[in-house]
């Protein structure tokens, strides 16, 4: 069941919220080895689905999130539920606000049922988590999910709940949801607030939800998107319905699809998965243009610079406290440490510069066709994967197709593309110019109708 | 290019050795893939980071 249909069973009174919280509860708890929760929620949970049905019997409907099932990802503050980040720094820390994003899916009388689990501060692909364990892929235990919204992902698409927010600073809502099978949206800098979400990269920081269809996601912009005046960054333009109409035509719209960069060091099966999809719009009345992408592997090496450098100033007070973070973490955080200065300031520049340039490719087409991962989601502990006769880390190879995308700040899209060989799932990002989530979604939506519902994992079944 | 080892020894960090070879290792391959694109700065390009002068509270 869909988001949607969920809204839908409620409001025609087939279900009532109190059945989808204790459905949703039950799921979490038969789903405990992919240890995709830190923290769930489940008095409180049960307390607003009844408050739910309640105002429903009352004649009020707060919209299609209105006694759903939901979750964030364990860095956005919630009053008085332990807010951890994935990490020992804040193992116990208790915030005493709610984030922007929590009271707006409150406010939509949404059901929170916990908080999910992810990389150690956000910083990172695997989801591996030194101090509070792995979080594990719903279509195969012994891989990753993704990161670092690794736990909502592997709750999404194992159907615990229908919606957990995720961030994103370089790749980490899009990842998952490329490796765990579902959609996931990094917004237009400015569209979602990031008041109360704990920072990684103040620059870079995204926040977006994971769903199984792009409809949900777009009904759950409806509910988060908007200006926030406690985010300095939060853009003040009117919010359209981001939800695309019942039937989506792509006439007229121009799919780019990159000739360069894109589709180097990358399975063949992820490449073609992508192809693939192009042809689908093709056949739904776009046109598929060839496109090269400016400065794309420029802006990737931009983008690390800025966050090596925003995450070391931002964790610097704690950095003599070695015991507190991993070694991938540490190691980031400690190369963060020794850039020069200059590097940060020279790497903000050339983000002006190289967003001047990228902006010219819309000149020639609506949206981008891209792998969101050039691979499928790699084991448990694997550091490095072979692509093309070449063994690359598996960090930097995740996140290539990415992280200029959150330097750039543009929206994108991961919806699921196809599965691998080995039945696992592979994605493709639909990027488009600033503020043009109603025109991603709208493709993604078109997409999705034609390949009809992506298949629910069942490893952990 | 940068001596990272020398670096990260001279600020006195703490760092193991073997901390301090992964951290050099990996900063001078982005050194050398970021070095090379400041040759397109020119002196009018501002940096892109978020300040705005009004109160924030």
């Amino acid at each position: 069941m869909t988001l949607l249909e969920a809204a839908g069973a409620l409001r025609a009174r087939k279900i009532s919220s109190v059945e989808l919280t204790q459905a949703a509860l039950a799921a979490i708890t038969r789903g405990a080895k992919l240890n995709a929760f830190l923290t769930v929620t489940d008095e409180a949970a049960l307390a607003r689905a009844r408050q739910a049905d309640d105002e429903r019997s009352r004649g009020i409907d707060l919209g299609p999130l209105h006694g759903v099932p939901v979750a964030v990802k364990d860095l956005f503050e919630t009053k008085g539920v332990r807010t951890t980040a994935g990490s020992r720094l804040y193992a116990n820390h208790i915030p005493a606000r709610d984030a922007a994003v929590v009271e707006r899916l409150a406010a939509a009388g949404a059901v929170l049922t916990g908080k999910t689990h992810m990389h150690e501060l956000a910083y990172g692909i695997t989801s591996n988590n030194p101090h509070f364990g792995a979080v594990r892929n719903p279509w195969d235990l012994e891989r990753i999910p993704g990161g670092s919204s690794g736990g909502s992902g592997a709750a999404v698409a194992s159907e615990m709940v229908f919606m957990a927010m995720g961030s994103d600073t370089g790749g980490s809502i899009r990842v998952p949801a490329a490796y765990c099978g579902t959609v996931g949206l990094k917004p237009t800098t400015g569209l979602v607030s990031r008041y109360g979400a704990l920072p990684l990269g103040f620059t870079l920081d995204h926040m977006g939800p994971l769903t199984r269809t792009v409809r949900d996601t777009a009904v759950t912009m409806n509910v988060i998107a908007g200006h926030d005046a406690r985010d300095e960054t939060s853009s003040r333009r009117p919010v359209p319905d981001y939800l695309p109409p019942e039937h989506v035509s792509l006439a007229g719209v121009r799919v780019g699809l990159p000739e360069n960069y894109y589709f180097d060091r990358i399975s063949p099966e992820a490449g073609a998965a992508v192809r693939k999809m192009a042809a689908v719009a093709e056949s739904l009345g776009a046109s598929v243009v060839p496109v090269r992408v400016p400065e794309i592997e420029a802006i990737n090496q931009v983008g690390r610079i800025i966050l090596l450098s925003e995450a070391a100033a931002l964790l610097e007070p704690h950095l003599h406290r070695r015991d507190q973070f991993g070694p991938d973490v540490y190691s980031l955080l400690t190369q963060g440490r020794l850039l020069p200065a200059t590097d940060y300031v020279n790497a903000q520049r050339l983000r002006r510069l190289y967003a001047n340039r990228f902006r010219l490719l819309w000149q020639s087409c609506d949206v981008l066709f891209t792998p969101t991962t050039p691979i499928a989601a790699p084991l448990i502990g694997e550091n490095t994967v072979q692509v093309g006769g070449e063994q690359i880390d598996v960090r930097l190879l995740t996140t290539r197709f990415v992280r200029a995308i959150n330097v750039l700040g543009v929206p994108a899209l991961s919806l699921p593309a196809g599965r691998s060989a080995a039945g696992l799932p592979l994605g493709l990002q639909i990027i488009g110019p600033e503020f043009a989530e109603v025109r991603v979604l709208k493709v993604g939506c078109a997409l999705e109708d034609a390949r009809g519902p992506f298949p629910t994992p069942t490893a952990n079944a | 290019m940068t001596d990272w080892p020398l670096v990260a020894r001279a600020r006195k960090l703490g760092l193991t050795e073997e901390e301090i070879a992964r951290a050099a290792g990996a900063l001078a391959a982005l050194e050398a893939s970021f070095q090379p694109l400041l040759t397109d700065l020119s002196p009018d390009i501002d940096p892109a980071s978020t300040f705005t002068p009004e109160a924030s509270e």
